[in-house]
C-alpha cells in the first residue's frame, strides 16, 4: 500500500514540478505575441480599415448601383463581381502590413531604445525573435482571413436581401464564396505562411542588423546581385530564383477549375515534396538563427 | 561734392544692414540642407553603392567585350548599333534613377518623422530656424539634391565606363575598327532633361510622402499608401469605374507621354534605351495643364506639412 501512495505522490510532485516549467516556456511567448498587438495595431487596423472600405463600396454598389440597374443579368452581376477583389485587397494588405511588420520588427524597440527595457525582462532572444517572425508567418494570414470571412458574410447578406427582393436565387451567391474560401485558406497557409517564409525572415534579419533604412538594405543587395550578374554575365538565374520564389511555387494561383472542384485540383502531395518548399524552410531557419544571434549582441542604435 | 561723399558712406552703410539679413534668410536653410545630408547618410550611399556594383559588373563583362562587338559590327545594318552602344549606359543611368526614386521615397517617409520619433525635434525645434525652412529643406532633398546627385554620380560612372571600355578595345585585337561608342554627350543632355521632368512630375508624390510623416504616429509607409489605394478600391467596387486609380497612374508614369515624343516621324515606337535629343518636347511639358496642376497640389502639401510640424511634438 505504501509505494503505490508513493508514487502518486511523486507524480504530483514531479507534475507539479513540471507544470510551472512548461507554464515559463509558452507563457513568455505568449505575452511577447500579445505586446506585438499592443505595439503594433497596424497589423489590425490595417485589414480591418481596408475591409470596412470594401463594404462601404459594396453598400453604394448595392444600394445604388445595383438597384438603378432594371436588367436583373446585370443586377445580379454586380452584386456577384466584388467577391474576389475584396478577397485580392484584404489578403493583399495583410501582405504589405507583414512586409513592413517585419522590416520593423527588430528595428523599431532598438531605435526608440526600449530594447534596454524589453532585455532586462527573463525573456530569451530566441522567444523574442520566433514571436516576431510569428506576425507575419501565422498571425497575420489567418487573421486576414478572418477578418476576410467575417467581411464576405455581411457582403452575402446583403447581397442576399438585394437579390431576394428582386425575386432572384441566392445560391449563386453563396455556393462560390464558401468554395473559394476553402481554396484561399490551402493558399495562404502553403503559400503565405510556408512558401514566404524566407522573404520573412530575410526581411527580420535585415531589421535586426541595419542601423537605418531597412528597407533599402533589404531590397538593394538583391537587386545588386541581379544586376552584377546580369552586365557581368547576361544571365537572369538570380532573378529567375527570386521571381519563383514570389511567384509562389507550384501552389502559386489555384486554377479556375480549383474553385469549383477543390478537392482534385489541388496537390497539396507535390506542394509538399517540392524541394524549393524545403530549401525555403532551411533558409529560413537560418535567417531566423541569424537574428537571434543578432539580437543578443545589438543595443540600442 | 558734399552730397556725393554723403551717398558713399550712406550705400555702404545700407549694404552692410541688408548682408546680414540676406545671410540670415539663406544661411538656415543652407545648414538645414547640410544637416539632411548629415544625418540621412541613405541619401547618397546607396547611389554610390549601386555605382559600384555596376562598375564591378561591367569590368567583368569586358572580358568577352571584344568578340561581342565583333559580332555587332558582322551582324547589323551600320544606324542600329547606336541603342545597343547605348545599352549599358543607359541600363546604369535607369538602375541609378530606380535607385533615386526609392532613396527618395523612403527619405520622405522618414523625414518629419524620425526626428519626432527620437524626440530630437524637441532639440531642433529649440534652434531659432523656422519649421517653414525645416520643411522646405527636407522637401529640396528629394526634389532638388538627389536629382543633381543623381545626374552628377550617372555622368561620372558612364565617364569611367567609357574609359574603361575605350582601354579594352584599344588593347583587343580587332582595335578601333569597330564602332565602340555612342554620342555620350547627347545622352547627357537628355538625361538632365528627363531627371529635371522627373523631379517636377513627381513633386506632389514626394511632398504627399511628407505631409504622412509629419502626420502618422506609426507605419508611414501604410498611411501612405492605404488611403489611395482605399478610395481607387471604393470607386471600384461601388461605381465600377477607375478614374482615381487612373489618376494615380498617370502621375507615377505620364510624364514619359508629355516631356518626350515616343515615336520617330515616321510613327514609329522609340527605343528607350536611346532618346535622341530631337525626340524632346519641353515646350508641351511646360504648357501641360496636369504639370500645373500637379505642382499646385504640392505646394498646398507642403503648407499643410509646415502647418502639422507646428503642432507635432514628440511621439
Amino acid at each position: 500500500m505504501n509505494t503505490p501512495s508513493k508514487a502518486v505522490s511523486e507524480s504530483l510532485l514531479d507534475s507539479q514540478r513540471i507544470e510551472p516549467a512548461t507554464m515559463s516556456a509558452t507563457r513568455p511567448m505568449y505575452w511577447s505575441v500579445r505586446r506585438e498587438f499592443w505595439e503594433n495595431r497596424s497589423i489590425y487596423i490595417a485589414p480591418l480599415a481596408v475591409a470596412g472600405v470594401t463594404l462601404f463600396g459594396y453598400l453604394i454598389a448595392t444600394m445604388g448601383y445595383a438597384m438603378s440597374t432594371t436588367n436583373l443579368a446585370q443586377r445580379r452581376a454586380a452584386l456577384e463581381g466584388p467577391f474576389s477583389f475584396a478577397t485580392g485587397l484584404v489578403i493583399g494588405t495583410a501582405f504589405i502590413v507583414s512586409i513592413f511588420y517585419s522590416l520593423e520588427a527588430l528595428h523599431s524597440d532598438r531605435r526608440d531604445r526600449s530594447i534596454l527595457f524589453w532585455k532586462s525582462l527573463p525573456v530569451s532572444d530566441l522567444t523574442t525573435v520566433l514571436s516576431k517572425a510569428s506576425i507575419p508567418l501565422i498571425v497575420l494570414p489567418l487573421l486576414g482571413f478572418a477578418i476576410l470571412l467575417a467581411t464576405q458574410l455581411i457582403m452575402l447578406l446583403l447581397g442576399s436581401l438585394v437579390l431576394l427582393g428582386s425575386g432572384l436565387s441566392v445560391a449563386s451567391l453563396w455556393t462560390p464564396v464558401f468554395q473559394m474560401s476553402l481554396v484561399l485558406l490551402y493558399h495562404l497557409v502553403t503559400v503565405h505562411m510556408l512558401w514566404y517564409a524566407p522573404i520573412y525572415s530575410w526581411l527580420l534579419l535585415v531589421s535586426a542588423w541595419a542601423r537605418r533604412a531597412a528597407f533599402l538594405w533589404a531590397a538593394l543587395p538583391p537587386l545588386a546581385i541581379c544586376g552584377v550578374e546580369k552586365i557581368a554575365f547576361n544571365t537572369t538565374h538570380f532573378a529567375a530564383m527570386l521571381g519563383y520564389r514570389f511567384a509562389g511555387g507550384p501552389e502559386a494561383i489555384p486554377g479556375v477549375d480549383s474553385f469549383f472542384d477543390p478537392m482534385t485540383q489541388l496537390t497539396p502531395g507535390r506542394f509538399l515534396s517540392s524541394p524549393g518548399l524545403w530549401i525555403g524552410l532551411v533558409i529560413a531557419a537560418g535567417f531566423l538563427a541569424a537574428a537571434v544571434r543578432l539580437r543578443r549582441y545589438q543595443g540600442p542604435i | 561734392m558734399n552730397t556725393q561723399s554723403n551717398t558713399v558712406p550712406e550705400s555702404h552703410l545700407d549694404s552692410q544692414g541688408i548682408a546680414p539679413a540676406a545671410v540670415s534668410a539663406t544661411r538656415p536653410l543652407y545648414w538645414s540642407m547640410q544637416r539632411e545630408l548629415w544625418e540621412n547618410r541613405s541619401i547618397y550611399v546607396p547611389l554610390l553603392a549601386v555605382a559600384a556594383v555596376y562598375i564591378l559588373g561591367f569590368l567583368i563583362s569586358l572580358i568577352w567585350l571584344p568578340r561581342s562587338l565583333r559580332e555587332l559590327g558582322a551582324h547589323h545594318p551600320v544606324p542600329e548599333p547606336i541603342v545597343v552602344l547605348a545599352m549599358p549606359y543607359s541600363h546604369a543611368a535607369m538602375l541609378l534613377m530606380v535607385t533615386g526614386l526609392i532613396v527618395g521615397v523612403f527619405y520622405s517617409l522618414d523625414a518629419l518623422h524620425g526626428e519626432r520619433r527620437d524626440r530630437s525635434i524637441l532639440f531642433w525645434k529649440s534652434l531659432p530656424v523656422s519649421d517653414l525652412t525645416t520643411v522646405l529643406s527636407k522637401a529640396s532633398i528629394p526634389l532638388v539634391v538627389l536629382p543633381l546627385l543623381l545626374f552628377t554620380i550617372t555622368v561620372t560612372l558612364q565617364l569611367i565606363m567609357l574609359l574603361l571600355r575605350f582601354a579594352a578595345v584599344t588593347m583587343s585585337p580587332a582595335g578601333a575598327a569597330t564602332p565602340w561608342a555612342p554620342p555620350l554627350l547627347q545622352m547627357e543632355l537628355v538625361l538632365l532633361y528627363s531627371v529635371i521632368v522627373l523631379a517636377l512630375w513627381h513633386a506632389p508624390l514626394y511632398c504627399w510622402f511628407l505631409l504622412v510623416s509629419g502626420y502618422a504616429r506609426r507605419a508611414t509607409f501604410l498611411w501612405a499608401v492605404l488611403p489611395p489605394l482605399a478610395v481607387a478600391a471604393v470607386e471600384y467596387i461601388a461605381f465600377h469605374t477607375s478614374y482615381f486609380g487612373l489618376l494615380l497612374q498617370d502621375r507615377l508614369f505620364g510624364f514619359a507621354a508629355d516631356a518626350f515624343d515616343l515615336k520617330d516621324k515616321n510613327g514609329v515606337p522609340l527605343d528607350p534605351h536611346f532618346i535622341p535629343l530631337t525626340q524632346l518636347a519641353p515646350g508641351r511639358f511646360l504648357s501641360s495643364p496636369s504639370l500645373w496642376v500637379g505642382l499646385l497640389v504640392a505646394a498646398a502639401l507642403l503648407v499643410a506639412a509646415v502647418r502639422l510640424r507646428r503642432y507635432q511634438g514628440p511621439i
